[in-house]
């Protein structure tokens, strides 16, 4: 007979009294909340203790729960350590889990438009209290998940645990590696910077290389033919919505193989065409409650730290300037894991080199499992198969090197030094002229010709009298060019072209408080010394002109006498001395030419550049 | 089970807990440093903005505006100049001197009120209807209004003295003590004497701001300040008036927002109808929003690289003479034209130019040309504006040989000297125009800007790009 019209916790009361009624229904609760296991077993497993009752309450939440139904109820013995699998496909799963925590906070503050995307970027790290903190931790997790699941795709490889009965496995973790690229990919789009617009617009061109529909898929991926409103949206929901669904199913799709299949053994460790991995001994299993939950609960813990240090002390995300389609930065790469790519380009036809070789890698992995069918895993009797592995890593990082700038791009060297120099920050590198601290910046006009000379003040003013002495052949000077003095030439340029308001009239030392300044002069004069082939009689210039309270400018000058370049090279005579770059001056005679190149940049007091 | 790294549960449950304590610690170390990141990282980045200002600045801005954004004569207005930022060179001095003048006025306003009142009342005296007890009344009112407006100071000072003894005397009752008390106070509030005071304190400020004044003339020239001389002749509560709110650019066209406000969006839109002041050039959209060329974000970049031009209350009048051209106002208009201007008949010119008893002055010319001098007409004419560097319109130092080697050849002109094709060129510009640039640009009207000798000049000057 029940205390109210129908049974209730009133009953268990009056049956059993009140503090034992309460703690059987807690003991009742948590064992339905963990699907199986009461109060006391947990106990029991965080003591280290045998499970006292049979059968195993530990492996019903595998059995009967949604959490754990995807990780298996115990582990060979062999599997647990860090050694063989190096936790790899563990990590990349933390790395899922950490980026979409991450990412789902930065959404709060970020829109998908070239109008303000830029914007939020910059109120992220300056109104959003912990804001760069969290752009980092997304920015390098992204960095490391390539990395990270790269390397569980070789480890795989190497242990030849893509073998029967993996083989599908194995094409799900494929596919999981080129989700995770595309995903990191679509993600570099979204802070709006030149880095990112440029990296995608180099990444994403290859696919205008399809035959027959190339235009058709580079307009639907960038929703235009330059990347702009749409492209942008297109990259945010691929990188928010549909490449994270997809990395969910397929995480699933490979979970769900490790359970049905089990881990696969070290090769050592078994028979050879013998997949032990489902016939685990009794006295080899590690129960995943509580040894491997613990385990993977420490293990993130660690990782985590990791992660917070480095993004603390050690690592910030990167963030250039303002988009802009028009100014390509010079040095413009793709994200360096599509830096093979980038490098296989350059060894000729783009539809070959940036289509069909990176299709067809990802097709002989695809089909590997398949083509590969020998029984063993063993490493002695796989000599093809590793050799094969070592070189794709060998070939994929030569490609990578010859994907950077450095390699096979040739800039004439006025430009190179210039931009070396004073380039913005960008790949983690700044031109040293910015870093001079702002009191340094003594205004005056420079001369590499003192770095070296015995008196640099009388190096100075024998180069300023020596500059207005000088005639040299000047092409735009009136219809058919002319002779002007050097500092005339000098002065022509920086006025006209770059807007200078007025050249000083003498050059001068640089002052002893300047040392800085001095440092930026003799990496200039060295560089000039460098490249004096392609600059015979070069000298560089910077000169310093304050423009507002807290801001000055820095012009920088290379004149040099033009020599012949054809194809990046300089053509050299019989003695290897360069060829002279004769015009035909008004008289008709032959001149060589005087070439002069400048750029021209602003400091801020306050701007903070650092080496 | 030593492959776990750590053989215990509770050893792997306690290395996890001394990690998350570890991460909360970072965490909470970084949370206490933010704002001052923060804070840091909004001056670094307020700051390199500025130096994409400079730079865009530099290349879109200052050819108009000139290189450190002075103000190009004639062409467009300084930006780097205290008039933008509202410094106003008699700032305090003006406001004692506004103080003193409203009072002024006050007094006036209350003198002339009283006069009025003492008229109303004299004549109702001799109103029939006048009862005794008014009559009465206005006599005693009338007896204060003198003492309040009375002009003779020595007299009002001898009546006060005679109150002071009556007061002073014991037989005087209490009733005309008070009333004794009540004209004292009467003198002591005379208005034409407070006014003369006033006046007299006024005099030393007033002496004070026209010899700031004075040092303002030449930049009054450039287009500071275009009324000064009228105001200052007018003197008073009105130069006053005018000198507060037209030493500040945002006062003077009557702009309800701050100045950031004022920079961006007339960068965002241009100035679509100052064509009318700026010899028809107008000032174009800027930003992609109004169809120009530049994203806000880089407009933002411009518009701190402007601001950053203020120099707070440290304007000097060294920056206010280095402009070149100050900002004009729409309507505002040039005094008329009163000596005898060159016309348009080309052959006539000629004529009189031959005529001249002195002969060209190259330098003249040129600062005429430059605008930096105003044309005998009294007219800034700022040829250089356009015909600098040769992007607008044909460059200056290209034009005399291009006169002798090509146009003079034209069949048009056919048996022309140099001279009289560039008077055409001057007077008549629409007669013909050198291509690439568009027609109908330069202003038709410089016929009626120059005399004689300006044209001369401006020839002169012209002429020494020969060699």
């Amino acid at each position: 007979m029940s205390l109210l019209p129908f049974p209730s916790f009133l009953d268990d009361v009056q049956e059993k009294g009140l503090k034992k009624a309460i703690l059987e229904g807690v003991d009742e609760t948590v064992e339905r909340l963990t699907a199986g296991m009461n109060i006391q077993d947990i106990r029991e497993a965080l003591r280290g203790d045998n499970p006292s009752r049979r059968p195993n309450p530990r492996l019903t939440p595998h059995a009967d729960g949604f959490w754990l139904h995807m990780r298996p109820g115990y582990f060979h013995q062999d599997m647990t350590g860090v050694y063989p699998t190096f936790r790899l496909g563990w990590l990349s799963t933390y790395f899922v889990v950490f980026e979409t925590l991450t990412g789902l906070l930065l959404m709060l503050w970020y829109t998908p438009s070239p109008e303000i995307a830029y914007g939020n970027m910059l109120k992220i790290l300056n109104n959003v209290p912990m804001g760069q903190f969290m752009r980092d931790l997304h920015r390098l997790g992204a960095e490391a998940m390539v990395i990270i699941v790269a390397l569980h795709m070789m480890r795989t490889w190497v242990t030849g645990s893509y073998k029967k009965p993996r083989q599908f496995t194995w094409f799900t973790g494929l596919l999981l590696l080129v989700i995770t690229g595309l995903l990191s990919f679509t993600g570099y789009l979204l802070p709006w910077d030149q880095l990112s617009l440029w990296a995608v617009t180099i990444g994403a061109s290859m696919a205008e290389a399809t035959p027959v529909i190339g235009e058709q898929v580079n307009l639907i991926m960038r929703g235009a033919p330059e990347l702009g409103a749409n492209g942008l949206l297109r990259f945010y929901l691929a990188h928010v919505l549909f490449l994270p669904l997809l990395l969910f199913i397929f995480t699933g799709v490979h979970y769900y193989k490790v359970i049905i299949h089990g881990h696969s053994l070290p090769p050592q460790k078994e028979n050879i065409g013998e997949d032990t991995a489902k016939r685990v001994p009794l006295d080899k299993r590690v129960y995943f409650i509580p040894d491997i939950l613990t385990n993977e609960l420490m293990w993130a813990a660690v990782t985590t730290f990791v992660m917070v240090v480095l993004c603390v002390w050690f690592y910030h995300a990167p963030l250039e300037n303002h988009a802009d389609s028009q100014i390509t930065p010079l040095g413009t790469t793709a994200p360096w894991y599509f830096l093979w790519i980038q490098g296989a380009l350059k060894l000729g036809d783009k539809l070959f080199w940036g289509l069909i070789f990176p299709t067809a890698a990802l097709g002989i992995l695809a089909l590997m499992p398949y083509l590969d069918v020998t029984p063993s895993r063993r490493f002695a009797h796989r000599r093809v198969m590793l050799s094969l592995a070592m070189l794709t890593v060998a070939f994929t990082t030569v490609l990578s090197y010859m994907g950077l700038p450095e390699f096979a791009v040739s800039t004439s060297a006025e430009t190179e030094i210039l931009h070396e120099l004073s380039m913005e920050p960008a790949h983690n590198h700044v031109g040293i002229m910015r870093t001079v601290p702002f009191d340094q910046l003594t205004p005056g006009a420079y001369t590499t010709h003192q770095i070296g000379a015995e008196s640099a003040s009388d190096a100075a003013s024998h180069f300023t009298s020596e500059l207005f002495a000088r005639q040299v052949f000047d092409v735009n000077q009136g219809e058919n060019g002319g002779m002007i003095s050097e500092y005339e030439f000098l002065e022509n340029r920086l006025i006209t072209t770059d807007h200078l308001s007025s050249v000083p009239s003498s050059f001068r030392e640089v002052p002893a408080n300047s040392p800085a300044l001095l440092r930026v002069l003799t990496v200039f004069e060295e560089e000039l010394h460098e490249r004096s082939l392609e600059l015979p009689g070069a000298w560089g210039g910077i000169i310093i002109t304050d423009h507002q309270d807290g801001l000055a400018r820095v012009d920088m000058v290379i004149v040099w006498d033009g020599v012949v370049i054809e194809s990046g090279r300089v053509q050299v005579d019989e003695n290897g001395d360069p060829v002279p770059l004769m015009v035909t001056d008004e008289n008709g005679n032959l001149v060589q030419e005087r070439r002069i190149y400048t750029k021209h940049l602003y400091i801020h007091a306050d701007a903070a550049y650092f080496d | 089970m030593n492959r776990l790294l750590i053989e215990s549960v509770e050893g792997r449950l306690l290395t996890g807990v001394v990690m998350i304590v570890a991460i909360m610690i970072i965490i909470g170390w970084v949370m206490i440093n933010e704002p001052a990141r923060m804070a840091a990282f909004e001056e670094q980045h307020l700051a390199r903005s500025i130096e994409r200002g400079a730079e865009l600045f530099a290349a879109n801005c200052s050819t108009c505006h000139g290189k450190t954004s002075l103000g190009i004569g004639e062409r467009a207005p300084a930006l780097n100049n205290p008039q933008l930022f509202g410094f106003n060179f008699v700032d305090t001095l003006n406001s004692q001197i506004a103080t003193r003048q409203r009072r002024a006025v006050d007094l006036e306003t209350a003198l002339a009120n009283i006069t009025t009142e003492r008229e109303e009342i004299f004549a109702e005296i001799g109103l029939a209807e006048t009862t005794e007890e008014r009559r009465n009344a206005i006599v005693a009112r009338l007896e204060e209004i003198d003492f309040l407006i009375g002009a003779n100071t020595e007299e009002l000072a001898a009546q006060r003295a005679a109150l002071e003894t009556e007061l002073a005397d014991s037989n005087t009752t209490e009733e005309r003590k008070t009333r004794i008390q009540t004209l004292v106070a009467a003198i002591d509030g005379n208005l034409p004497a407070q006014i003369a005071a006033l006046n007299t304190e006024l005099e030393p400020f007033i002496l004070q701001r026209d010899a700031v004044l004075d040092n303002l003339i030449d930049a009054v020239d450039k287009g500071y300040l275009p009324e000064l001389a009228a105001k200052r002749a007018e003197g008073g509560l009105a130069l006053t008036n005018y000198l507060n709110e037209d030493s500040n650019r945002l006062l003077q066209i009557g702009w309800a927002g701050d100045l950031r406000s004022y920079v961006k969006t007339t960068l965002i839109h241009g100035r679509p109808g100052s064509a009318d002041v700026w010899n028809g050039q107008a000032m174009v959209a800027w930003s992609q929003t109004a169809g120009g060329p530049l994203r806000n974000d880089q407009i933002d970049d411009i518009v701190n690289y402007i601001l950053n031009w203020d120099k707070g209350d440290a304007w000097t009048l060294e920056d206010l003479n280095a402009v070149n051209q100050f900002a004009k106002l729409h309507g505002a208009s040039e005094p008329a034209i009163t000596v005898p201007t060159a016309g348009t008949d080309v052959p006539v010119i000629l004529e009189q130019i031959a005529a001249l008893e002195t002969s060209p002055d190259a330098a003249r010319g040129e600062a005429i040309y430059n605008g930096a001098q105003r044309s005998e007409a009294g007219r800034r004419l700022g040829c250089s504006g356009c015909h600098l560097g040769g992007a607008q319109a044909p460059a200056t130092e290209e034009t005399w040989l291009n006169t002798v080697n090509e146009r003079v050849n034209l069949p048009q002109y056919a048996g022309f000297t140099p001279e009289q094709y560039l008077i055409t060129a001057i007077v008549l510009p629409n007669d013909y125009t050198v291509p690439p640039y568009a027609s109908g640009v330069m202003p038709a009207n410089f016929g009626e800007q120059m005399t004689v000798k300006d044209i001369a000049d401006v020839l002169a000057y012209l002429q020494s790009y020969a060699n």
